[in-house]
């Protein structure tokens, strides 16, 4: 039995669906999601390609494809009934979002301080003479060195640690409840990573904001986030706080992740792979979709796709048989 | 219209296109085939009788200033006109295609001296090549095959150059160089099958322009020689007598000439469309 | 026992315009024995990837000695190896499988390239079978073209021509970086069981500390194309002497002793040639680190780090 959450829910889905194509029969890439972020909680989204961990992200921050086709039967976010009042009021002002490569996503033909300045006009945070001294604090907050001066420097003369820094200044300037990270760090050097997440951790719990860190990294994940949820071929499998994850998972397909993690193995031998491949979406395609990769698979896991079985300290799952 | 509904219909209108193309080609390869042994008439035996008749029962394109049978003229001269095309195509192709593979492997020296070559070959319009050629090697139709082939030759050799040079830094060049492929070797087995495709388009499109550069060279004296029968040839004939009525004698060699050009334009669309690698 | 691989004074200096140089590798020795596995690990611009493409002779060194199987393989024109007696000895595995595939051709014939030619008759399209099979490949991919096969199952074939050559020395350079983490520790495993059943030698060249702790008995640490440390690798990860090395496990995710590694890297271009490069970042620097290079120096068994401060 558990307990609603205390505070009220920063966002609130449920049965988020999203389709490619035109065909109905075609089994949709990101299947019935349902998802409670509180304020100020830091997730973490883990999957492998296909899982649809990016979909569901860029659906939070309102930057959804459009050809993607989505339908659920709620989806509020830092208080915004999305499905009936739209996605404007969401992006960039509620929500922020740092993508994974951001040289290409920042104007490499303006200095970072007008494009800091244009995202402060942009939302009103700042105006007129308050600007300039934002924009120098803004970059400060993300531990640019020298920012005076280098608010005139262009995004190609940055390196690339120093990019992702700008996008999260100007991902905070909307002073967003909620900010999104997609892949932030992935083709990012080591020691840039550890030093760009223990920022965005460091933001985010300053700022008491929630944070969504979308990764393929498991170790990253439990470095830095407290609940990890964990995602196959578009359905949620695992939802759990990251160290009661790792000490005991309950999905087979997260178990197997585990394993095979290189850091957690002693050896290679230690390592395991998952049999199989992520399925392909078509009328085969079984309602859990890991039942042909499972080795605990029984035909109703063909079916009919488990519900959610909450245990304590709110580890939860989907599984008929759980470990 | 809904989406799918246009697509298909650009589908249809495509596999239209490359059966038109097909019938058409296989009909002037048939034509230069067996021309000679099905046309009516001698297409070079004068018949000053039947001098300037107009279309009839007889001569189903009329006679020209010599009693000759145009009809039985164009269908011999196909095969004239396509062997002057594919000739200088092909000599186009392979030696504009080797210059161009060796620049873009080669880099350099190598590769500045040929593009200068090929930026002056580009500098000459085709008729003052063709005059300068046939000055050297005499006025014959291998003069024009040569001309030809050297005034289409630039594109082979750029294209292939930009293609070259570029696969060259590709991983599956290192991997085949790690086998111990040779730097030929490469060129030949790994690269050229990826740099096929825009080459061999060009060809089919070039075949329409060679014979049109053919004929306009021959409609300038250069190359074919009467009694010859070849579609520019014949034009030029024709085109002495457009103001005596003798329409004729220019209208069905320019209609030959017209419709290989579009037959060969359109099997160029065609096999753009077979290679395209969306499709492969 | 001689060694395999001998490198000695290896450098890569490239034209950086109005006569700049960067120094991609600058100075690095380093040996491999036979049978053994060498790990190289750095971040982006530490030379990794240049030290795999001048080994593998499809660069040519700016100075230095590259011997194997004791000749001197280094002075031999990258375009001339293809025809050199050592060329199939020495293969690499390429960090984007896909790229390094032919697109024109099938798996099998891109497996065939390893024997030196395109041509697939009976007995090439057997031997080719036969290293699907080793590889993991079922065999019904064999006449899929590399668009149309997965990450996972392209990295195979990638590895299949690699060893289609019948190497002695078979380097790496992140061959599992684009891969999913599942993927990536079946073909993990896959190397492993090659390795040991072919008696191979490798040379790994990675990012991620954790594959090569388990991958390799040897681990060498670059910074800036230089050699910061090298040793058995249990010893560099357990009790590392280098500040860079032990940099680089803090800043691993799950770290037992997490940290940041303050400022950013010196430019690689016409670095300063008596200094050591990793100071300006250093918590154990002195004034001494700005005015000699540190060499490297013996600090366990087999185990050497370049630091003055040692």
């Amino acid at each position: 039995m558990t307990a609603p959450p205390a505070d009220p829910t920063l966002i609130s889905i449920r049965g988020l669906t999203i389709r490619f194509g035109s065909d109905a029969a075609r089994p949709p890439t990101v299947d019935g999601v349902d998802l409670d972020i509180r304020p100020g909680e830091f997730v973490a989204l883990v999957g492998e390609s296909g899982s649809g961990k990016s979909l569901t992200a860029h659906t939070l921050a309102g930057i959804l494809d459009p050809a993607a086709k989505l339908s659920a039967e709620r989806l509020e976010v830092a208080g915004i009934d999305v499905l009936a009042d739209g996605w404007d009021q969401l992006r960039g002002r509620k929500v922020g979002i740092v993508f994974q490569n951001s040289r290409a996503a920042l104007n490499p033909i303006r200095s970072i301080g007008r494009q800091l300045a244009d995202v402060f006009k942009a939302h009103g945070t700042a105006s007129g003479s308050a600007i300039a001294p934002a924009v120098v604090a803004a970059l400060t907050d993300v531990r640019i060195p020298d920012p005076k001066r280098r608010i005139s420097a262009y995004p190609g003369e940055l390196s690339g640690g120093m990019c992702q820094r700008v996008m999260l200044a100007i991902a905070l300037a909307g002073n967003p409840s909620l900010l999104v990270a997609d892949e932030p760090t992935t083709g990012l050097d080591v020691t840039t990573q550890s030093a760009i997440l223990a920022l965005l951790l460091e933001r985010a719990r300053a700022r008491r904001m929630a944070a969504i860190l979308i990764t393929h990294d498991l170790e990253l994940a439990r470095a830095y986030a407290e609940r990890i949820i964990v995602m196959q071929a578009g359905q949620i499998v695992e939802d759990a706080p990251a160290a009661a994850l790792f000490a005991n998972p309950r999905h087979p397909y997260s178990a197997l992740l585990i394993a095979a993690t290189p850091a957690r193995a002693r050896s290679v031998d230690g390592l395991s792979g998952i049999p199989g491949q992520t399925p392909d979406l078509d009328a085969t395609t079984p309602a859990c979709r890991f039942a042909n990769r499972c080795g605990r698979a029984e035909p109703r896991c063909r079916t009919e796709f488990p519900p959610l079985r909450i245990e304590v300290d709110g580890h939860g799952f989907h599984c008929w048989r759980p470990l | 219209m809904p989406e799918t509904a246009v697509k298909r219909s650009a589908v249809t209108a495509a596999k239209i296109r490359t059966v038109i193309a097909v019938a058409l080609l296989t009909a002037f390869v048939v034509a230069a085939a067996l021309g000679p042994y099905v046309a009516p008439y001698d297409p070079l035996a004068p018949a000053p009788l039947e001098a300037l008749k107009a279309p009839s029962l007889s001569h189903a394109f009329g006679t020209d200033a010599y009693g000759r049978d145009i009809l039985s003229r164009v269908l011999v001269a196909t095969r004239l006109d396509l062997i002057i095309a594919f000739a200088a195509v092909l000599i186009a192709l392979t030696i504009g295609t080797a210059l161009g593979a060796f620049a873009g492997w080669a880099g350099g020296w190598p590769d500045r001296i040929i593009g200068r070559i090929i930026d002056t070959i580009m500098a000459f319009p085709l008729f003052v090549l063709a005059v300068g050629v046939a000055a050297g090697l005499g006025n014959s139709i291998s003069s024009v095959i040569v001309a030809t082939a050297i005034v289409n030759l630039p594109f082979y050799a750029r294209q292939a150059r930009s293609d070259v040079s570029r696969q060259r830094k590709a991983a599956y060049v290192e991997a085949a160089a790690l086998a111990g492929f040779s730097p030929v070797l490469i060129v030949l087995l790994q690269i050229l099958p990826n740099i096929a495709p825009p080459l061999m388009v060009q060809s089919s499109l070039n075949l329409g322009w060679a014979i049109l550069n053919a004929a306009g060279l021959s409609f300038i004296g250069l190359g074919v020689r009467a009694p010859q029968a070849e579609w520019g040839i014949m034009v030029s004939d024709g085109a002495a007598n457009i103001f005596s009525g003798e329409w004729w004698m220019f209208i069905f060699p320019g209609a030959a000439l017209m419709i290989a050009i579009l037959t060969f334009s359109l099997c160029g669309d065609a096999l753009r469309d077979l290679l395209d690698p969306k499709r492969r | 026992m001689s060694s395999l691989l001998e490198v000695t004074g290896l450098r890569k200096l490239f034209p950086a315009g109005h006569g700049a140089k960067l120094h991609a590798v600058d100075d690095v020795d380093f040996d491999l024995a036979e049978g053994e596995s060498l790990g190289v690990i750095g971040e982006s611009g530490s030379g990794k990837s240049t030290i795999a493409r001048l080994i593998a002779r499809l660069a040519d060194p700016t100075a230095g000695r590259i011997r194997f199987e004791g000749r001197d393989i280094g002075a031999i024109p990258s375009r001339k190896f293809a025809g050199d007696v050592a060329r199939k000895s020495i293969q690499l595995v390429f960090q984007s499988a896909g790229d390094s595939l032919n697109p024109a051709y099938s798996a099998a014939r891109n497996i065939v390239v390893g024997f030196g030619s395109i041509r697939l008759n009976s007995e090439s399209r057997e031997w080719a079978a036969s290293l699907a099979g080793e590889v993991g490949l079922a065999p019904e991919l064999l006449d899929r073209r590399p668009h149309q096969l997965s990450g996972g199952q392209q990295a195979r074939v990638g590895i299949a021509r690699a060893l289609a050559c019948e190497p002695r020395l078979l380097i790496l350079d992140e061959p599992t970086a684009p891969l999913d983490v599942s993927v990536q520790a079946t073909v993990l495993k896959l190397i492993d069981g090659i390795r040991r059943k072919r008696r191979l030698s490798l040379v790994f060249v990675s990012h991620d500390l954790d594959v090569v702790r388990l991958m390799c008995d040897r681990v060498m640490v670059l910074y800036l194309g230089r050699v910061a440390e090298i040793g058995p690798v249990g010893e560099v990860l357990s009790a590392p002497r280098h500040p860079y090395t032990r940099a680089l496990i803090a800043s691993a995710p799950g770290s037992a002793t997490p940290a940041q590694l303050p400022g950013e890297a010196t430019s690689p271009i016409d670095p300063a040639p008596n200094a050591c490069l990793f100071a300006n970042r250093c918590t154990n620097a002195v004034p001494e680190c700005a005015l000699r290079r540190p060499q490297l120096v013996d600090v366990g068994s087999s185990h050497r780090a370049a630091c003055l401060r040692l």
